[in-house]
């Protein structure tokens, strides 16, 4: 994979897992769905990379 | 000292520990069984933890990128044993005796969620429009705009100028609308294929990254959605319509749609 892949594939991770995923309220301490501003900066980082991308190489899809 | 749990994923008490794979700090993941079920988690320090480091350390891709690709392994090794609940990341628990009252409390719910979720993938279908084909297409699709574009064709160059204002101006409002009709038509082609959940995002809700369609597949139907995803990407590569095919995930959307 070449290094726009491999962070392709990284903030693609992170869009999933930071956004996503059973919230439990009350017993659990800390939480980081409350960092609205992360998700929607990285939100715009993987359109970026979408775009650089599509514009520089063909794209693997699995 | 490690005297904070960080949990990633509940499942059931006999669910094997993810084999060869470091935990989120590079330590091990351990479980913690209570009754019927079981929760994977690692820990950590609370002070490395806290909320006030973790806000500050969030906007550090690389802390973020160590941690979230670990996480990932940790869930990918987890779902090689089974059927699993994925909690969101950064979920952190007191005590194992929080973590105990809280599987306690939420066991039958924990348990109608795993069978929900048994033997089912998580795949995500990501919609990616070519600025410039989309653009093109977008004038082939809709009446108003092809008639506007031919005006321009023949209006005199002060006119053509107002006329190509306008005309971007239309492409903007059409191109929202068209991209919602395109989503539609593959959430369509997708449950009319595969008779499985969606979960569609627009643009909007992802604050302006590519809309996608989450899918919840039977474990030996991915060979099914990969061949529609070639024959939807056959059928809009004309217009600039690709589709990226991802997965399987943990199924992170719809343990939590299911948790509503």
């Amino acid at each position: 994979m070449s290094d726009a892949e491999d962070e392709l594939s990284l903030l693609e991770t992170l869009d999933h897992l930071l956004d996503r995923g059973v919230v439990i309220a009350g017993e659990a301490v800390v939480s980081i769905g409350d960092v609205d501003l992360l998700y929607l900066g990285l939100n715009v980082v993987l359109a970026n990379v979408d775009a650089i991308i599509r514009t520089s190489q063909p794209k693997q899809i699995k | 000292m490690p005297n904070i749990l960080y949990v990633y994923a509940i499942a059931r008490a006999a669910h094997p520990l993810p084999e060869r794979v470091e935990a989120i700090d590079g330590s091990d993941v351990i479980d913690v069984v209570t009754g019927e079920l079981a929760a994977f988690v690692t820990p950590v320090d609370d002070v490395d933890f806290s909320q006030g480091v973790i806000d500050a350390r969030a906007k550090d891709v690389e802390w973020l990128g160590a941690i979230g690709y670990r996480h990932q392994s940790v869930m990918n090794a987890l779902m090689h044993g089974g059927t699993i609940i994925p909690l969101r990341a950064f979920t952190l628990f007191a005590s194992e005796e929080s973590l105990r009252r809280h599987l306690e409390a939420e066991a039958s719910r924990f348990a109608e969620l795993l069978d929900r979720l048994d033997g089912k993938q998580e795949w995500t279908l990501r919609v990616e429009f070519d600025p410039q084909l989309w653009s093109e297409a977008l004038v082939r699709r809709v009446d108003s705009l092809r008639s506007l574009s031919e005006e321009i064709a023949s209006a005199s160059s002060g006119k053509a100028f107002l006329l190509r204002k306008k005309l971007d101006d239309e492409k903007k409002r059409a191109s929202r609308e068209a991209e919602q009709q395109v989503m539609a038509e593959i959430e369509r082609a997708v449950m009319n294929k595969l008779a499985c959940d969606t979960v569609a995002e627009t643009r909007q809700q992802r604050s302006g990254a590519f809309p996608q369609i989450n899918v919840l597949l039977e474990r030996d139907e991915e060979a099914r959605l990969q061949e529609l995803r070639d024959e939807l990407t056959a059928r809009y590569a004309a217009e600039g319509v690709t589709l990226a095919l991802t997965g399987p995930w943990p199924p992170y959307t719809f343990a939590a749609i299911s948790d509503e």
